[in-house]
């Protein structure tokens, strides 16, 4: 039957001036996209420039939660690119609805750095035209990054690092060889984007919060507590910060709130404490109203959601736990819209990401490599998720979306990377 | 009668041995257990009066608003009461790198303490030995300050090992000014998994790992 078909339609595939273009669905539910690139001899920079920046696009439409990257020529999109003098041009054909775009030229500056972010833009740009949705390609990630003391073989150093969301672009933000750790934006944008950003520091000897930026790195303590100050956490409106601290006499956790200015409201309150127990991470819900945090009161480490006192907590709030599959969790996440809590569980003896699903109150396993997992955090889009590895000798960030789980690892090279964030929600972006 | 009575318990204890997940909900239900014994007792009382000075150290109050519930002040009160830390000006307070391994001849006095998987409390009575002749030490030199630096094994996360060393170092210290020691010569330091000592991924490993270590500084 096939064969007469094939038969009969021969005639008109030989003849028809048009290509036949069948969008097919992949598994994973993923669009496919085709990346084409057009030869243009006229161009300023090299050809490796351009074969480059090809890359990131290439990284961006492998990565973003939507689309996969296919050489098929039945792709749901061809992207078109094109390098005319120092313009990088880009159209799409959106062969569903057999429309095009052509999308603002870029100019290239020649510096790999600059212009990867450029186009690091244009992906988020294409995304926004055609799935109406926020990319994160433009957003960066906070981390540490811990090596050998060069003072000292038998000491270690952990230092702070920025990079694009990718891995690349990476640069040393605080220097000293002290030992900095937990790094955590703060969602407060500037004119250079968000820049602020909070970190734990041992270089008064105890370790203390510190609030920092780019330009000024090595910061200002934030709180004048006694004791161990660690493991902090904003907001979403920058109103609260919430962090461990033992001034107590036990890892507690505390809570200090702020003016719209940035100016603290009254003293820090401890805010969670139990008689056995140890806190540790928290989150924030979007809307400032919860928190979620790890304790360990009723036996091994878990997750618990209490709810924020709108004046200083007396009595210790109701803590409801919601990892209940797994034992020994850690670092919960809560994501931007709200509807997820990320967080590490042991899982077969290696500790895996889980995702708390607060709508339906059901866990989910995410990944199921025979690395051991921590630290996952959110991307704005609440889509993606990064988090490192960890085996005592090497660590590295890996980027995974729900959409299609498959860790990307975006850090390679010494030294251990850990406590990635995932810089906040970008709204004016695209 | 009690025959059955011990064949239970072997069960029971056989069954803890043989899985870790088990003997974690004997713990878990025995932790509400004893919330429900005190609760029926009367013990969860939002106030109750201090009798002495000793009772409750309270937190410097111009720092934090501390939470009131009665159980952070009672309950565990012989091995689990925090003692707040000191606030302390840096005249006072010596900077940390100022703070030594103590010498040779001091190394039995200041010896490495260890700890179970997830525990903080000092079990092991050559241990609380030790603590008893740091404690001694510091009372015969007035000027000397100790550092202690609580440590994590690797098989946490480095999250939850960082508040864990946090409550090490802090029973160690709570038990040093039972012994009248004043608080504020003691610092604490958590290290969480930061600083490993040994590598390797045995049960030995581990338990090197798992540790409180002491520095000193005299003035």
């Amino acid at each position: 039957m096939n064969f007469f078909r094939i038969i009969l339609l021969f005639p008109l595939i030989l003849f028809s001036t048009e290509e036949i273009s069948v969008a097919l669905k992949t598994k994973s539910g993923l669009e496919t996209v085709r990346i084409i690139e057009i030869e243009n001899n006229e161009v300023f920079y090299n050809s490796r420039h351009f074969k480059e920046l090809k890359k990131v696009l290439e990284f961006d439409f492998s990565n973003n939660g939507y689309t996969h990257l296919t050489d098929e020529k039945f792709s749901n999109y061809d992207i078109k690119i094109l390098s005319e003098k120092n313009k990088f041009l880009c159209s799409l054909k959106d062969k569903k609805l057999n429309k095009s775009y052509r999308f603002e030229p870029i100019y290239l500056s020649g510096s790999i750095d600059v212009d990867r972010k450029k186009i690091h833009k244009l992906s988020d740009s294409i995304l926004k035209k055609v799935f109406g949705v926020q990319g994160i390609a433009t957003t960066t990630i906070l981390y540490s990054v811990r090596k050998k003391s060069s003072k000292s073989p038998n000491d270690w150093s952990s230092e702070i690092w920025v990079s694009d969301y990718d891995g690349q672009n990476a640069r040393q933000i605080t220097f000293g060889e002290h030992y900095n750790v937990c790094p955590t934006f703060i969602p407060l944008k500037n004119i250079e984007g968000y820049q602020n950003f909070l970190y734990v520091s041992y270089r008064k000897g105890q370790p203390k919060i510190f609030r920092a930026s780019f330009n000024s790195p090595i910061g200002k303590q934030l709180f004048t507590l006694p004791g161990n100050q660690l493991l902090p956490s904003v907001s979403h409106d920058c109103k609260m910060v919430a962090f461990v601290c033992d001034a107590d006499g036990r890892p507690d956790l505390f809570l200090q709130k702020y003016t719209p200015l940035g100016e603290p409201i009254g003293k820090p309150t401890q805010l969670f404490s139990s008689p056995r127990a140890t806190q540790a991470t928290s989150s924030f819900s979007p809307d400032g109203s919860k928190l979620a945090f790890l304790s360990d009161k009723d036996g091994s480490p878990r997750i618990y959601v209490i709810d924020i006192p709108y004046q200083g907590a007396v009595q210790r709030p109701k803590a409801t736990l919601i990892s209940k599959h797994n034992r020994q969790n850690s670092s919960p996440s809560w994501s931007y819209d709200g509807k997820k809590i990320a967080y590490s569980a042991l899982t077969n003896g290696v500790k895996q990401v889980w995702i708390y699903n607060l709508e339906t109150d059901e866990e989910k396993q995410l990944t199921f490599s025979s690395e051991n997992k921590e630290n996952p955090r959110w991307a704005p889009n609440s889509l993606h998720l990064i988090y490192n590895t960890e085996d005592g000798i090497y660590s590295e960030l890996y980027i995974i979306n729900l959409n299609h789980p498959n860790p990307v690892q975006i850090t390679f090279g010494t030294g251990q990377k850990r406590f990635p964030s995932w810089e906040p929600k970008l709204k004016k972006r695209g | 009668m009690k025959g059955l009575i011990a064949i239970v318990i072997c069960l029971l204890f056989s069954g803890c041995q043989r899985n870790t997940a088990q003997w974690e909900n004997v713990k878990t239900a025995g932790r509400y257990v004893q919330k429900g014994i005190n609760s029926l007792c009367g013990k969860n009382t939002d106030s109750y009066l201090l009798t002495c000075d000793d009772d409750f150290v309270g937190p410097e109050q111009d720092e934090y608003i501390p939470l009131q519930d009665s159980d952070l002040k009672t309950q565990f009160a012989s091995t689990d009461r925090a003692i707040p830390q000191q606030k302390l000006t840096p005249a006072i307070l010596p900077r940390k790198a100022n703070f030594i391994k103590p010498s040779s001849k001091l190394a039995d006095t200041f010896r490495t303490i260890h700890f179970d998987t997830d525990d903080h409390v000092v079990r092991e009575k050559y241990d609380l030995i030790s603590v008893a002749r740091i404690a001694n030490y510091l009372k015969k030199h007035a000027n000397a300050f100790l550092l202690i630096e609580g440590h994590c094994d690797q098989r946490a996360s480095a999250d939850y090992n960082m508040a864990l060393g946090a409550r090490r170092a802090n029973h160690i210290r709570v038990l040093i000014v039972k012994q009248k020691v004043d608080p504020s010569r003691i610092i604490t330091v958590s290290c969480g998994k930061e600083k490993l000592v040994s590598f390797g991924s045995t049960p030995q490993d581990w338990s090197m790992n798992r540790r409180a270590e002491f520095k000193i500084f005299e003035k």
